[in-house]
């Protein structure tokens, strides 16, 4: 690994702690989303479960 | 943070996750702020971008991902043969210690392959403590975070050539695989 390549990303920043915190929202709200879908089609197939 | 300046440092999933999971508190600030006054560079591998990204079910939800990892992960370490073949050399001197094999995925042995492969200044953090045995990874730092709901133990893994070479060295284990 090339350390003197690597200090910086082309941004000149490597931890952005707020731009971190700010995706990390964004894919935890999408995650709780996919689990309450998850959870509504799960409840669906249990109370129809011929469909 | 008891980890050399300017060290690499691999993310683990679970910390990948979990810091996604505590995004709207503060509770990972710290943590981070601490990699960053030592200016680490988080990196992660090929697999932990495959663990990180399979549960994806649109385009839409990986590019959310993505953009996640590319917010600080650095650079993705590339998978190379050696790994594999390193990474059952450590499965089998685990074996040989009587660690259980079943709780260690191969993702996690990978990990420690690029550990070794890298071992002069890759670090791992993780909260999955019981997959870096120090028989032959040195815990060089551990962080704990309260967020009330659990207490998270990170640990800050290297890997120790000394103890691979002793152990492998003692089991005369030199070609499991070829």
């Amino acid at each position: 690994m090339d350390e003197k390549k690597s200090v910086f990303k082309s941004d000149g920043q490597i931890w952005d702690i707020e731009k971190i915190r700010n995706s990390a929202q964004v894919v935890h709200r999408q995650e709780q989303e996919l689990e309450k879908e998850e959870d509504c089609q799960n409840n669906q197939e249990y109370a129809n479960p011929t469909k | 943070m008891l980890i050399p300046q300017n060290s690499h440092i691999i993310l683990d999933t679970c910390v990948l996750i979990k810091a996604s999971e505590y995004s709207s508190t503060p509770y990972f600030d710290r943590l981070f702020e601490g990699l960053a006054d030592k200016h680490c560079i988080p990196v992660i591998t090929d697999f932990i971008r495959f663990e990180f990204m399979r549960g994806c079910k649109k385009k839409e939800h990986s590019e959310v991902k993505k953009n996640y990892l590319d917010s600080f992960v650095f650079m993705d370490l590339p998978f190379v043969y050696e790994i594999i073949k390193d990474a059952t050399l450590i499965a089998n001197l685990y074996a040989n210690k009587n660690i259980n094999n079943n709780q260690i995925s191969l993702i996690d042995l990978c990990n420690s392959a690029f550990l070794k492969k890298h071992s002069e200044n890759l670090f791992l953090i993780t909260l999955d403590n019981n997959d870096y045995p120090v028989c032959l990874h040195d815990r060089v730092d551990i962080q704990t975070i309260d967020t009330q709901k659990e207490i998270l133990t990170f640990g800050v893994y290297k890997f120790n050539m000394n103890k691979f070479n002793t152990l492998n060295r003692y089991l005369g284990n030199h070609n499991f695989i070829n």
